[in-house]
């Protein structure tokens, strides 16, 4: 006679294989291998008398089973054993299990209501320093390299649909491909996990793969680190996607003291910024006009609101004792500007004679 | 020597590498009356698909070039000391294995942060098969991982989970800031509920090497 044990058994042994397929990108047989393995699981849960004297082997097979069931996108039949889990008399520590499990799918369920996937790329912003503790981080030093990962992200995704750099305006639809999904974040110092959900009712040869745009921000970022000017120009070769991108990544530098590492992992690949400001790729410098208005050297710190001038692409600064600057917005810094309005910042660029704005060769989020 | 299964039948705990795991936590005699070993226990992770059942054949390769990567990413070969803190001292052991990392592998296992959770998991594993008396492992599917249990004998056919504690594994690449092997037990201990099951935390770090294992 077939005993639990045995079911469970040869569950298990499909469990695992599955998840070595899983590891190799093979994830249609991931998906059959845990199909299999949920029907043994359900099979044997139902083997064990439903009674109290029966827990906790009740319930933990049935979680099991619903996570088998989640494994191979069988959502319904998940949460029907989880329903099963929770009726009998699990113990609270199973208990809990189950209710994050049923949420984690529900999650799913929402996705798929919005007719988006989540691709098993990811990508891991982990911050380490000072101001960071186990789980715990300042907010300013996590939102602004948050802001601008998904930045690099949207940029990388435009550039590799070889769409031409836009500054200004709503990107259209058609290059938003992705909708951007967080984990909740880790312990041990402090990351969260950042997934590309693509749309499931477009073809997927139209715009470029999540683990494609991953690998790109990744590599870019490393070749950012290590200074590496020439091999991040033949990845990035397009002039205003390598001038956002690197201002970019220098704006999520770590300063050495409150962060002292900022860092990416993928799944094929992991890059570190953990140099200065100073040593990483340079700025990219800006073309001076061969005859034109006179320049000179700036270094202002305010607060970035409205200009006084509507014409063009102006911002304003206004300094602590009032003074005020327009700031020209030029293409390739728009990113990092539009990230930082309403707040204290330091720019370094020239200060234009005639038109009387600054011409921005960086700009740096000041502490609050 | 290296511990083989068999050689678990008749626990017998060496006097350097005592069993911690006490008898009223999770019902077990441990066999304190059997004959001593004089040899120090290794850590073999070519014998993960001998002596532990609850890693599928399959999976064995897979398990064990986890722990290959990650201990040749810290610069370690075969070989190297582990060394293991418990509750009633310290000690080492050497880990080997037989082959080489070479780029291929370094390629296939590139994501060190999931490596390091899969490579700590099999060492605890060995860990817990050559040191206590645990004698049978059950696991079950949690999320898109695997959760282990630990049985301190053959458990009953159908209420395999009964009796059993939990093996709450946790890996670390390397330690740095408040990331270290103190402070990850510590969280684990401090997340245990009063209500939750008796379990038995183990910490592998593998920049120094050395691991902690520690129970709730």
């Amino acid at each position: 006679m077939t005993t639990v044990r045995d079911l469970h058994s040869q569950a298990m042994q499909l469990a695992q294989l599955a998840m070595v397929a899983r590891h190799e990108g093979d994830t249609e047989r991931a998906q059959d291998l845990a199909r299999r393995a949920y029907n043994l699981e359900a099979e044997a849960a139902v083997l064990v008398p439903e009674e109290e004297a029966s827990e906790p082997t009740l319930s933990i097979l049935h979680r099991s089973a619903a996570s088998l069931a989640y494994q191979c996108g069988e959502y319904e039949l998940a949460q029907r054993q989880i329903a099963k889990g929770l009726s009998g008399h699990p113990p609270p520590e199973i208990k809990r299990e189950l209710k994050t499990l049923f949420r984690d799918i529900d999650f799913q369920l929402l996705l798929h209501e919005r007719g988006v996937r989540l691709d098993d790329a990811e990508l891991e912003l982990l911050l380490e320093g000072d101001a960071v503790g186990p789980g715990t981080v300042f907010y300013s030093e996590f939102i602004d390299r948050l802001q601008a990962t998904y930045t690099q992200l949207n940029r990388t995704v435009q550039r590799l649909m070889k769409k031409d750099y836009q500054d200004r305006g709503r990107v259209a639809d058609l290059y938003k491909p992705f909708t951007t999904v967080l984990s909740a974040p880790k312990a041990a110092s402090f990351s969260v996990s950042i997934k590309l959900a693509s749309p499931e009712d477009k073809e997927p040869l139209l715009f470029p793969q999540a683990a494609e745009v991953i690998h790109a921000v990744v590599e870019g970022t490393e070749l950012v680190n290590a200074g590496d000017e020439a091999a991040l120009r033949k990845l990035i070769p397009e002039p205003l996607y390598y001038r956002a991108f690197v201002l970019t990544a220098r704006d999520m530098a770590p300063d050495g003291e409150r962060i002292s590492a900022v860092r990416f992992i993928a799944e094929s690949r992991t890059a570190s910024l953990t140099n200065l400001p100073s040593e990483l790729v340079p700025a990219p410098a800006l073309e001076a006009p061969e005859e034109g208005p006179r320049r000179e050297p700036i270094a202002v710190e305010g607060i970035l609101d409205y200009a006084s001038s509507r014409k063009g692409q102006v911002i304003g600064l206004t300094t602590e004792d009032g003074r005020t600057y327009n700031i020209a917005v030029e293409e390739g810094i728009d990113d990092v500007v539009r990230s930082y309005y309403g707040r204290r910042v330091a720019v370094t660029g020239l200060y234009d004679l005639e038109s009387k704005q600054i011409i921005p060769e960086g700009i740096r989020g000041l502490r609050e | 020597m290296v511990y083989s299964r068999s050689s678990l039948q008749q626990p017998a705990p060496n006097p350097e590498v005592q069993v911690f795991v006490h008898a009223d936590t999770f019902g077990a005699q441990p066999d304190h009356g059997a004959a001593c070993m004089t040899a120090t226990p290794a850590i073999d992770l070519d014998s993960l698909s001998q002596g532990i059942p609850v890693i599928a054949p399959g999976a064995a390769g897979f398990y064990r070039h986890n722990c290959m990567v990650c201990f040749d990413s810290q610069g370690h070969s075969s070989g190297v000391d582990l060394s293991l803190e418990r509750e009633d001292g310290r000690t080492s052991l050497p880990v080997r294995w037989a082959g080489a990392v070479d780029t291929r592998m370094k390629n296939a296992y590139a994501d060190l942060r999931k490596a390091t959770e899969h490579a700590a998991c099999a060492v605890a594993l060995l860990l817990v098969r050559e040191l206590t008396e645990f004698t049978a492992f059950e696991q079950s599917s949690i999320g898109t991982t695997v959760d282990y249990y630990l049985t301190p004998q053959a458990p009953d056919e159908t209420l395999i989970f009964n009796r059993a504690a939990r093996l709450e594994a946790s890996g670390i690449l390397k330690e740095q800031g408040s990331n270290t092997v103190e402070e990850r037990v510590k969280e684990k201990l401090e997340r245990l509920k009063p209500d939750s099951m008796p379990a038995l935390i183990a910490v592998v770090e593998f920049g120094s090497p050395k691991s902690k294992m520690v129970r709730s």
